[in-house]
């Protein structure tokens, strides 16, 4: 038996990043024991029990002395069931069953069953790509992870079946064989199954919801029943431009470290669309638990965050919304650490106008104070960060049978991307901008000057409607998107008259009879 | 002992109601005698009889009026007693007026005030005639009574409150209650600017019958009455009712006949309420034949406005109808429709436009 312990390299999870766990192990002359150390959860723990029937079931013999394994850094909690295969490997050399060259070079991930069958396991990308950052080049990974794996390029990934074929291979006996891999589902491509020409007879609303996709401005459609709320916000992704590599493994990172990849080891290449039930509780949404894990804000980053019924959700859990919203991003912070989950979503919400719903039908006879009483239950700092307010209409049961469609998601996308490269190429020297909504307000002196019209509109507007002075910067950021839809340079008196539609419900609420 | 105690005392005693308190003061002069009368001398008063005779006798403890009292003297509470100083003088000629009303606010004349009453649940229609009406009777200074019900009831209280005018919240309970509850906010602000007046000792719940009662008051209180929209068993037809009674002046807003919230109103009108037509007949006493309707500014609109006020005039429209009507192009329209929102011409509500109901 060796006199010193044996340290194979596997990997964790704290919050969606990877981090090197070092899995060392002594054997001790002694009554024969398995003892883990390191913080290891129950699955952790248990492992101690696949190990010895996986490796006697690959015919290898499991010392009889007293094992301990440890995994470090000790003063970190692990979970999950992954740590397995490395502990299997480890013990093995330790006792002298194989011996491996440069074992520093490997990494080793995966849950072992009791007859020595590797299983696949969640958290793949973010672990590859800690791996790659340590310079760990070589990392040994279930069958079913394997597309997973390779999404990271650089790596020599190896994909076995069995515990046995493992220690086969790491000792030099068989060489790999390549696993041939469907190359075809690495491509981004967009295979949205909805369509935005399914919806029919909202096409003046569908340019706000575009403008919104084109500048990244968070949307509230408020309007009775059945008008197509929802339908609308569930085709917003299929317009929003597709995904950059980058963003596309961001995304992919979040779901693996979820465990909600299902189809394991295809790159997302879709935006996420999340649409939260409004009983959701606060850590759901944010994200949380012992194990801080994301929740739907990050679930939809870089996609869409769909609040349906918006004024239903709880009032502390929307609030929890305004930081993230602003930074793109949420801190969870836990005694020892604190977690930074990306959370840049566009924020799509959807309410009723009134208790009823059926507010300004001949129906409704909600009086002022239910309304307002209704719509106060989003507070004022979230109605603040959405900057297009919208009523929908409802749909004339004409043009549903008209069968007119609507225009086609991929209309739209080219009109939004072509929004979107503008403002790329404004913002591209400005950190951390990417369009108009989130222009600082020095942004706006430079890229929104009004001509004398467009003052006046404004002017009136305000004496008229009494917008509060913060309104301001949202309608010039909104009416700034407008023009870069028509490719104007210049923002004119039109898109400030749009602008100024996208506060309806504001300034409704200014005209009700209400002490 | 305190004369306001000895109201409360005559109004709290049970078989006592608004019409043999009136009998007993008329008969005793003062409250005080009541309190120290004798079971002979009670009985004498018409419509009391052995039994209640010996009640009054025999329920003699002052302690709770007296706690009653101490309430509303440390919540700035009025005791308006009858026949008294500050009762209002318009409730005196009733024999089944209260005997003690509670009121908090600015107590003022109000015998010329007009009630403005109906439905909790109205519809759009309701809306804008009450908020007329309201306002001219605020622009007026005449008035507004109404019972700080939901619905036309909130409306009409808050169009006054709004202009700074006077207004008289006659509520069915305690006057420390408020109900509906939404209602707390202009509640207070009546206590600034206006009255609310209760006819129930402060702690009253919401009951029933308590309702009634004070639709009663109201039409005791007001010089007219005017029914916005009613449907078939509303409260607010018992007030026109008592104030045909009373030979008050009482008008019903017309509507169409197959809606359910002014079958009410339409039967009233049938009955022989008047038909109100403007509200210009509510605020000037004399010419109620000449009806003068609010004129639209057509000859200060351009030839795009007129089009588009023609279009909504009768119907509302949404900015989609509207487009398929006009020939102008969809952008156009909105820049229009905004200059004639900004003017003041038109109003939209969730999308819909029409015509300004303040030109």
């Amino acid at each position: 038996m060796s006199l010193i312990a044996t340290v194979v390299n596997s990997f964790g999870i704290l919050g969606i990043d990877g981090y090197l766990v070092k899995i060392e192990i002594d054997t001790i002359y002694g009554q024969p024991s398995v003892s883990i150390v390191g913080m290891g959860d129950t699955a952790v723990k248990e492992a101690r029990e696949r190990l010895e029937a996986a490796i006697i079931n690959s015919e290898f013999e499991f010392p009889k002395m007293k094992i301990v394994i440890n995994l470090s850094p000790s003063d970190i909690k692990k979970r999950g069931s992954h740590y397995d295969l490395g502990m299997a490997v480890a013990l093995i050399i330790q006792s002298k069953q194989i011996q491996v060259e440069e074992l520093n070079t490997y990494g080793f991930i995966g849950e072992l069953s009791l007859n020595g069958d590797l299983s696949p396991c969640t958290g793949i990308l973010p672990m590859i790509i800690e791996a790659k950052n340590r310079g760990i080049k070589n990392i040994i990974v279930p069958v079913d992870n394997v597309e997973e794996a390779g999404l990271v390029s650089g790596m020599n990934i190896f994909a076995f079946n069995k515990l046995a074929e493992v220690a086969n291979f790491i000792s030099g006996i068989n060489p790999y064989e390549a696993i041939n891999l469907n190359s075809n589902k690495h491509r981004i491509s967009n295979k949205y199954l909805v369509d935005f020409n399914e919806v029919q007879g909202q096409d003046s609303a569908i340019e706000f919801v575009t403008v919104a996709a084109a500048g990244g401005h968070n949307l509230l459609m408020s309007g009775a029943p059945g008008c197509g709320k929802s339908m609308i916000a569930k085709r917003i992704p299929t317009i929003l431009p597709s995904m950059t590599e980058e963003e596309a493994l961001e995304v992919t990172k979040i779901y693996s470290v979820s465990g909600l990849l299902k189809s394991r080891g295809t790159l997302i290449t879709e935006r996420p669309f999340r649409s939260p039930h409004h009983n959701a509780s606060l850590n759901s949404l944010v994200g949380g638990g012992t194990f801080a894990m994301p929740g739907e804000i990050s679930l939809s980053h870089n996609g869409v965050l769909f609040l349906d019924e918006i004024a239903e959700f709880n009032k502390k859990t929307l609030d929890a919304l305004r930081q993230p919203i602003e930074d793109g991003k949420v801190t969870i912070s836990r005694v020892k650490n604190t977690h930074n989950f990306p959370a840049n979503f566009m924020l799509v919400a959807a309410m009723n106008p009134c208790p009823c719903g059926y507010y300004g039908e001949e129906r409704c006879h909600c009086t002022d104070y239910e309304i307002i009483k209704y719509r106060q239950k989003l507070s004022g700092p979230i109605m603040d960060r959405i900057d297009i307010q919208k009523y929908f209409e409802p749909v004339n049961i004409m043009d549903l049978t008209n069968n007119i469609s609507g225009p086609s998601s991929k209309n739209l996308r080219e009109k939004v991307e072509m929004a979107r490269n503008i403002q790329r190429e404004r913002y591209k020297n400005v950190k951390n901008i990417k369009c108009n909504a989130f222009m600082t307000p020095e942004l706006i002196k430079e890229y929104c000057v009004l001509d004398e019209d467009s003052k006046n509109i404004f002017k009136n507007a305000y004496e008229k409607f009494k917008y509060s002075a913060r309104t301001y910067h949202k309608f010039l950021r909104v009416a700034r998107t407008f023009a870069d839809i028509e490719g104007s340079e210049k923002i004119s008196k039109s898109h400030i008259v749009k602008a100024l539609m996208c506060r309806e419900i504001e300034k409704e609420q200014r005209a009700m009879v209400i002490v | 002992m305190n004369e306001e105690i000895l109201y409360i005392w005559l109004s709290l005693i049970d078989g006592i109601g608004p019409v043999l308190g009136s009998e007993l003061l008329g008969k005793f002069k003062d409250v005080k005698s009541i309190y120290e009368a004798t079971y002979k001398d009670i009985l004498e008063v018409k419509g009391i009889g052995d039994k209640l005779a010996r009640n009054i006798v025999n329920s003699k403890n002052l302690m709770h009026a007296g706690k009653i009292y101490d309430y509303c003297i440390k919540e700035e509470i009025n005791i308006l007693k009858k026949y008294k100083e500050n009762y209002p003088t318009q409730l005196n000629y009733y024999i089944n007026s209260p005997i003690v009303l509670y009121a908090k606010g600015i107590l003022k004349e109000s015998s010329d005030s007009v009630a403005i009453v109906g439905s909790r649940r109205c519809t759009e229609y309701g809306k804008k005639v009450t908020i007329e009406l309201a306002t001219e009777l605020s622009k007026t200074n005449i008035p507004i009574i109404s019972g700080l019900a939901k619905g036309i009831d909130g409306y009409s209280h808050t169009v006054a409150i709004k202009n700074n005018s006077y207004t008289i919240g006659v509520i069915g309970t305690g006057i420390n209650i408020c109900y509906p509850k939404e209602h707390i906010k202009l509640m207070e602000s009546i206590f600034e600017k206006g009255l609310v007046i209760s006819q129930f000792p402060p702690g009253t719940k919401n009951i029933k019958q308590n309702f009634i009662k004070r639709n009663e008051l109201i039409a005791m209180l007001a010089k007219k009455i005017v029914v916005i929209q009613a449907g078939k068993d509303s409260g607010a037809l018992y007030t026109a009712k008592c104030g045909m009674k009373y030979n008050k002046e009482v008008f019903a807003v017309p509507n169409n006949i197959y809606d359910n919230f002014s079958l009410g109103t339409n039967e009233l009108i049938f009955q022989g309420a008047k038909v109100y037509i403007s509200s210009k007949m509510i605020t000037s006493s004399s010419a109620i034949n000449e009806v003068k309707y609010n004129t639209i500014e057509l000859c200060k609109m351009n030839e795009d406005e007129i089009k588009i006020c023609n279009l909504i005039k009768s119907v509302p429209l949404t900015l989609d109808q509207l487009k398929i009507n006009l020939n102008i192009s969809l952008m156009d329209i909105q820049e229009i429709l905004l200059e004639m929102e900004l003017k003041g011409y038109i109003e939209q509500k969730r999308g819909i436009y029409m015509l300004s109901s303040t030109i």
